[in-house]
């Protein structure tokens, strides 16, 4: 009877034990496997990492990533010695400085390559700028492209030495300022090949409207060149008195000018054509309807050559809606009379 | 390295006294310009390294640190000569040697300018040497170098309206010592282009060149550049446009085309004048980069910009004028591994311009804004900046005149340990015989 209390009690130790037996070997088992997964994580980080640091050819993080290796060899230990909670906490720990280094390696990195890249760019620009620059410019856009010049070459100076930061600073300066000077230069000097080749295409087209005027005989249209001449005579002379863009827009406006007197003289050109051709028919036909004797035809005669004479006299003076005005009614009239004469 | 010194101060020696004579006789087309100089170059930032990692508690963690990259006195002389551009029949020369001494280092530097035109055809040389060196204790690497720049630069003017162009070029750099950063190269280029005038006055132009770089103590850094840009310059509807159309595509001698990049750029500036004293201007810029692996180190990214200014031109061919307006920034990269770096700068910019005709001027420009990075990243934090740049001279009596350089960049983080100060302060006094 005593014996059944005792066997009871061992029975009920034994029956609580083994299950928290078995859970805590379960536990352990789980603690267990979730330490292998996250160790082989941080491996896989840490040779990610030293994958990185090594391939960059720069030395940044590397102590970083000695530590993490360091520590995750703890980690290691911790577990052979069934130790698994203490051990995933220390393998987290190297995980994140794994990261920590391949990022500042790849900071370290990207800022060597963006320098770089910086540098470049603005030697790129200082070139440009140095080869559009006229030699006239002046002393003050001189003083200005050469204090830039001098801080890229301080860029550069600061990038060999590894001095990153000042080094991109400096050059993103220069950029900004030859930006500015570049426009600064356009709108005070100009585009100086551009100016000097609008001036002497100017003054060739002055010469070839003065050779078509020659055969023109419209007024208006020499009134035209008259001005324009006097005006860049102006020009030329009072250059350094006026801005760029003054002169630029002056010479623009001259240009217009000079092809409406083009297209005068052009139109002109084609109602005279219109016109000696309309009076050589005239020439050839009134005498014959002179002779047909039919009245209706030598009246539509007489009013074709007033209306003739009217076109040549508004031709001349440079009314060109005129004389063609006069030059259609000539031809009707001309049209009508040689039909009623039968010819 | 120090023979060549000696030669060059023996040359630049009999150049002077030559020279002196040449002045006193003042006839000849020498100019002397001597003065005095003073460059200051600082930041402050807190430590950022592995240290802080290696141990968290070190007081240096929260240490504000302030490092000086130059703090130089120097004093200068350049001697130049040009020849007389009044006689067409000259070749145009114009040479200037120089010398620039700072408590440790020297630097010798000469130019030369050569060029003739000849009916249509119009030729011109350029020369550079830069030589550097310390003489007071131990050099650090990269610290002693040589660099001799030339360019040969023809044109030939085919018609009234169309300019041909042509360059051939050359760099050579050699440094004392050579480390990771600091290596010898030398880089040959030859560049072909044109200029088209339009019949109302407008110019297209269009540029290409090809390039090759060569380090002799790596191969990895050799390369192969091809570049083309094509740029108009004239009116559009009444505003005046500067247009660039870019292309650049960069080959370097590495494995899996590791570096190789190509990049298109767009830069436009418009200016639409208001009336006769006021004006806008509306600038745009975009950049496409994309780098032929993609790889942890180097991202494909857009980067564009958005600037719209309101202005005022006040004098006698504009010499003062000032402009104000925003500016957006935007950086997007296109990474398969991180965008932590993509962000959004929004900031507001104010100008000032002034060119006087007594031998003042004075160009301001002030930008202050937000940089706001758009994926949240525990590396990166948001800041206000504030960026400043300053430069002027002055001419104060006869030959003499003040040159100045104030510039500075502060950055005011969310996380204070990424707050950083850059400041850059040069000036020289100089006078002109």
């Amino acid at each position: 009877m005593k014996k059944l209390p005792k066997m009871l009690i061992v029975t009920l130790v034994i029956a609580v034990l083994i299950p928290s037996f078995v859970y805590s070997q379960q536990q352990q088992q789980q603690t267990r496997n979730r330490f292998d997964q996250e160790f082989g994580i941080t491996n896989e980080v840490i040779n990610q990492a030293r994958n990185i640091i090594s391939s960059s050819g720069i030395d940044k993080g590397s102590e970083l990533l000695k530590l993490a290796e360091k520590i995750q060899t703890q980690s290691r230990n911790m577990g052979m010695g069934g130790n698994f909670t203490s051990g995933i906490i220390l393998t987290k720990s190297a995980r994140d400085k794994a990261k920590n280094a391949a990022l500042l390696n790849r900071q370290s990195n990207e800022n060597e390559n963006l320098v770089r890249r910086q540098i470049e760019k603005t030697d790129k620009l200082l070139d440009r700028v140095r080869a559009n620059m006229p030699n006239d410019v002046g002393n003050k856009i001189e003083s200005l492209y050469n204090t830039a010049q001098e801080n890229q070459r301080r860029a550069r100076e600061f990038y060999h030495n590894q001095q990153l930061r000042p080094a991109l600073k400096l050059s993103r300066q220069v950029e900004n300022r030859l930006k500015r000077l570049i426009e600064r230069v356009k709108e005070t000097n100009g585009d100086q090949d551009r100016l000097r080749n609008q001036i002497e295409r100017l003054e060739n087209k002055i010469i070839r409207v003065e050779n078509l005027m020659e055969n023109c005989g419209n007024n208006q249209a020499e009134q035209i060149l008259n001005e324009v001449r006097n005006r860049f005579a102006k020009i030329k002379s009072n250059q350094d008195n006026i801005g760029f863009k003054a002169i630029e827009n002056r010479l623009r406006g001259m240009n217009q000018r000079l092809n409406s007197a083009i297209e005068m003289c052009q139109d002109n050109d084609i109602q005279t054509e219109k016109l000696n051709r309309l009076k050589a028919d005239f020439d050839r036909v009134a005498g014959l309807i002179r002779e047909s004797g039919d009245k209706r035809a030598q009246k539509l005669l007489k009013t074709a050559n007033k209306n003739l004479n009217k076109a040549e006299r508004f031709c001349l003076s440079g009314d060109s809606e005129a004389c063609a005005a006069n030059i259609k009614a000539a031809q009707i009239s001309l049209r009508k009379a040689k039909k009623m004469a039968g010819l | 390295m120090r023979q060549i010194i000696r030669l060059i101060y023996l040359a630049l020696s009999l150049y002077i006294i030559n020279a002196g004579v040449v002045i006193a006789d003042s006839s000849g087309g020498f100019d002397l310009r001597a003065g005095i100089g003073y460059d200051y170059i600082s930041q402050e930032y807190f430590l950022e390294s592995e240290d802080t990692y290696l141990d968290p508690d070190s007081s240096l963690k929260s240490a504000l640190l302030k490092k000086d990259y130059l703090d130089d006195k120097k004093g200068f002389f350049y001697l130049g000569y040009s020849s007389d551009s009044e006689n067409s029949k000259n070749i145009d020369q114009n040479y200037e040697i120089g010398w620039e001494q700072t408590g440790e280092l020297f630097r010798i530097l000469g130019t030369a300018r050569i060029g003739k035109t000849l009916h249509k055809s119009q030729f011109v040389g350029n020369f550079r040497l830069e030589l550097k060196e310390n003489y007071k204790g131990t050099a650090d690497p990269g610290e002693e170098l040589v660099i001799l720049n030339s360019n040969f630069d023809y044109r030939y003017r085919l018609s009234n309206m169309v300019d041909l162009r042509s360059k051939i070029y050359s760099e050579s750099v050699r440094f004392d010592t050579v480390e990771s950063y600091i290596y010898n190269y030398s880089r040959y280029g030859i560049e072909l282009g044109f200029n088209y005038f339009t019949p109302n006055f407008n110019s297209i132009s269009f540029n290409s060149a090809f390039e090759i770089r060569d380090v002799p103590d790596s191969n990895q850094l050799d390369y192969a550049l091809f570049r083309g840009n094509l740029g108009y310059f004239g009116s559009v509807f009444g505003a005046y446009l500067t247009a660039d159309l870019g292309f650049e595509s960069r080959n370097y001698n590495q494995l899996d085309n590791r570096e190789n990049y190509f990049l298109i750029s767009l830069n436009a500036d418009t200016k639409m004048p208001l009336g006769e004293n006021y004006f806008l201007r509306a600038r745009q810029n975009v950049e496409y980069f994309n780098f032929s692996q993609n790889d942890f180190i180097n991202d494909d990214y857009y980067l564009a910009r958005f600037g719209l200014f309101a202005g005022q031109s006040f004098g006698r061919f504009s010499a003062l004028s000032t402009f104000i307006g925003p500016e957006i920034e935007l950086l997007n990269t296109d990474s398969d591994y991180s965008n932590d770096d993509d962000y959004t700068e929004i900031m507001a910019i104010f100008g000032l311009d002034y060119f006087g005709s007594k031998g003042l001027f004075l160009m301001v420009e002030n930008k202050f804004g937000k940089r706001i990075y758009r994926n949240k990243s525990i590396y990166r934090s948001e800041f206000l900046f504030e960026r400043a740049n300053i430069i002027g001279s002055m001419g104060l009596f006869g030959g003499l005149n003040l040159d100045i350089l104030l510039s500075f960049d502060l950055e005011f983080h969310d996380t204070q340990s990424d707050n950083s100060r850059l400041y850059l302060i040069s000036g020289g006094l100089s006078y002109r015989f």
